[in-house]
């Protein structure tokens, strides 16, 4: 057909609708787009300033790193004074089961001395002279 | 070089023993080369004269004027401020006690920032027997809260050119003369600093406001004509109304225009028992949205995923005609993107990111929450939430100690300290189960995070928008419920801790806005 010729209404307005859909169609893709790239631009912020964020909280980190490190080197001191001290009540227990021990051996003597036949004789022997004792008292 | 201060203290027949505490802790201060002075606004007790007499023949640093007649705090209040030379003025009532360290504190803070205009300072109440209590933690300057009742109050310290320069104390203010030139003062400078130390002891003697805000009404009414002139001064349209029986203020902002408000709801289409009865979570939520909200110009987004039952979308559409966007979700769950997919689909300049677990309460929600949003550097509001047996869910974000929801469990009939659940207030965050956020600011900060998908997104923007010099926003006066956790489990994951804490550890242990635990 001739380009020069006349378009009838129905023909044009049958292109213009179909223009249209397209166009709309086009709209919706480029919105669709866009948001896409809103949702990037959001995630891309989002990330640098929680990077500045991270950097920023750093220096707080460092003074309660040093600030840790502080805390442990004193916790250490006490823990190693507090071995000491277990070492030193280690150290008087020791003393005192070795004290204990010797008690003990002598406490076994003493009985074994008082169940010995020279003992008994000797407090028979010594009886009256007791009596005496306690009268004269 | 160190600040000269003059202490500022009008006196009126003061409770003899209150008087000789409070001269005892001027004398008792670190710094020496104070300035004191002191008015007599005519005592009729004799005891006043001369023992004022005995000051100022003893002390160089003591100057005393005496009036010829009574005539009130606030004539007395500026004869003293006529009577001041140093660079600072320090505001003392003549029955209450400075802390010992109180000037040297203060000292400190604008050695460090030298161009500082307005200071003031944690306080507490003391009894006539020198008991303390009441411990007032006070947040940072926080200018919404000061609408509310005069929390900065003592201990101020104010530079004296400023003081002058808007016109001292003024009289039709008796009773809360102070608040008024508070008030003034802050409009005219932002170089205002909080130390949080206790460095003013605040005497409760009978008839002192600081027993009971309802001792002096007079006091109050005041307090609301200085805030009205306040507001009047500063363009802001609203009125003020008393929160009883606290004697509390509420700024009622009206609206200037009804801009468009999107709210983004992302949903899998749960259902869970609501008040016994089996209930599709996000139904209930876009119902009672429709159903109660009186602001017309919204749009409803629902961000569902791609399980969504296919009657929960229809009945959405039934429920919402006309203000209803359904957006399929296709993604693997992460909280923080759908919401950020919903805030694309919107082109309002303000978004509700709201959970599909609330429902709302308060028919004027949006146009209380929109009402902070007027002024251009609050970012985000949050309401009060409620659990569903009526007890309070969040009441703002607090990391004191930790990271919490504020309030949570408490009784919603609670005032909280000093009324802070009866105000409107700055917070360091909202939870994101109802935040009003400003579009602009929420692109600014690259909304919320995806690399928080289930928890702490919410606090992670919220500290965004405070980085970036913004305000966030508790209100009391805007309500909706939140069946908490109805939708998934309150878990967070480990990733989630350790990056929270990455950005903003430092932050989160020193929440200068609620020092409260």
């Amino acid at each position: 057909m001739d380009s020069n010729s006349p378009v009838s209404p129905e023909t044009l307005q049958s292109d213009l609708a179909l223009e249209l859909e397209q166009l709309k169609h086009e709209l919706q893709i480029a919105e669709g787009k866009i948001m896409q790239l809103e949702l990037a631009l959001l995630q891309s912020r989002d990330f640098a300033i929680g990077a500045a964020a991270e950097a920023g909280e750093a220096p707080a980190y460092r003074a309660r790193y040093v600030e840790s490190e502080r805390k442990l080197g004193d916790a250490n001191e006490h823990i190693k004074s507090h071995l000491a001290h277990i070492a030193r009540l280690e150290q008087a227990l020791a003393d005192l089961l070795k004290f204990e021990k010797i008690n003990k051996d002598l406490r076994t003597q003493i009985e074994t001395l008082h169940n010995s036949a020279t003992w008994r004789i000797g407090r028979k022997v010594m009886l009256p002279i007791r009596i005496i004792k306690r009268i004269v008292k | 070089m160190r600040p000269q201060f003059s202490i500022i203290t009008p006196v009126f027949n003061p409770p003899h023993e209150a008087f000789e505490q409070c001269i005892k802790s001027v004398y008792a201060q670190k710094i020496t080369d104070w300035q004191w002075c002191l008015v007599d606004d005519k005592s009729t007790d004799s005891y006043v004269a001369k023992r004022l007499k005995e000051l100022q023949v003893l002390d160089s640093r003591i100057i005393v004027y005496f009036r010829s007649e009574n005539g009130g705090i606030v004539d007395a209040s500026n004869d003293a401020l006529s009577l001041a030379t140093g660079e600072f003025v320090v505001l003392l009532d003549n029955d209450d006690e400075l802390h010992t360290d109180a000037l040297a504190e203060v000292a400190s803070r604008i050695e460090l920032d030298p161009e500082i205009d307005y200071i003031y300072t944690d306080e507490d109440k003391i009894t006539v027997d020198g008991k303390h209590y009441d411990e007032f933690k006070k947040p940072k300057w926080s200018p919404e809260r000061l609408l509310a009742h005069n929390y900065c109050s003592h201990l101020s310290v104010i530079r004296r050119e400023l003081v002058n320069a808007v016109g001292r104390f003024r009289r039709g203010f008796e009773g809360s003369q102070d608040y008024d030139l508070i008030l003034r003062i802050v409009e005219k400078t932002s170089r205002i600093a909080h130390i949080p130390k206790v460095l003013y002891h605040w005497r409760s003697v009978p008839g002192s406001v600081s027993i009971a805000a309802d001792e002096k009404p007079y006091a109050f009414i005041s307090a609301t004509k200085a805030i009205s002139e306040h507001l009047s001064r500063k363009n802001i349209d609203a009125e003020v109304e008393e929160v009883t029986p606290y004697a509390l203020s509420r700024v009622k902002r009206r609206l200037k225009q009804s801009p468009k408000i999107g709210i983004v709801i992302p949903t899998c289409g749960t259902t869970k028992s609501l008040f016994g009865v089996d209930t599709c979570l996000v139904l209930n939520t876009v119902e009672s949205i429709e159903r109660k909200t009186n602001y017309k110009n919204f749009e409803i987004i629902v961000v569902a995923d791609a399980h969504t039952p296919a009657n929960v979308l229809s009945e959405l559409q039934r429920i919402s005609p006309t203000n209803l966007k359904i957006v399929n979700y296709e993604k693997e769950f992460n909280f923080s993107d759908k919401c950020n997919v919903g805030v694309v689909n919107s082109d309002a300049p303000f978004i509700v990111l709201l959970n599909d677990d609330t429902e709302v309460i308060s028919e004027d929600w949006l146009e209380v929450m929109l009402g902070y949003m007027q002024e251009p550097d609050v970012a985000a509001v949050g309401p009060m939430l409620l659990l569903e047996d009526g007890r309070i869910q969040s009441a703002g974000h607090s990391h004191t100690p930790y990271p919490h929801n504020f309030y949570n469990g408490r009784s919603i009939n609670e005032l909280g300290e000093l009324g802070i659940l009866k105000v409107a207030r700055e917070c360091t965050g909202v939870t994101g189960a109802c935040m009003m956020v400003r579009r602009n600011a929420y692109f600014e900060v690259g909304g919320l995070s995806k690399s928080f998908p289930l928890s702490f997104n919410d606090v992670d923007l919220s500290f965004k928008f405070l980085d970036r010099g913004y305000r966030i926003i508790w209100t009391p006066f805007a309500r909706l419920f939140h069946f908490e956790t109805a939708t998934r489990p309150n878990v967070s994951t480990p990733q989630e801790v350790e990056l929270i804490t990455n950005r903003w550890g430092n932050r989160i242990y020193n929440d200068e806005y609620c020092r409260i635990e």
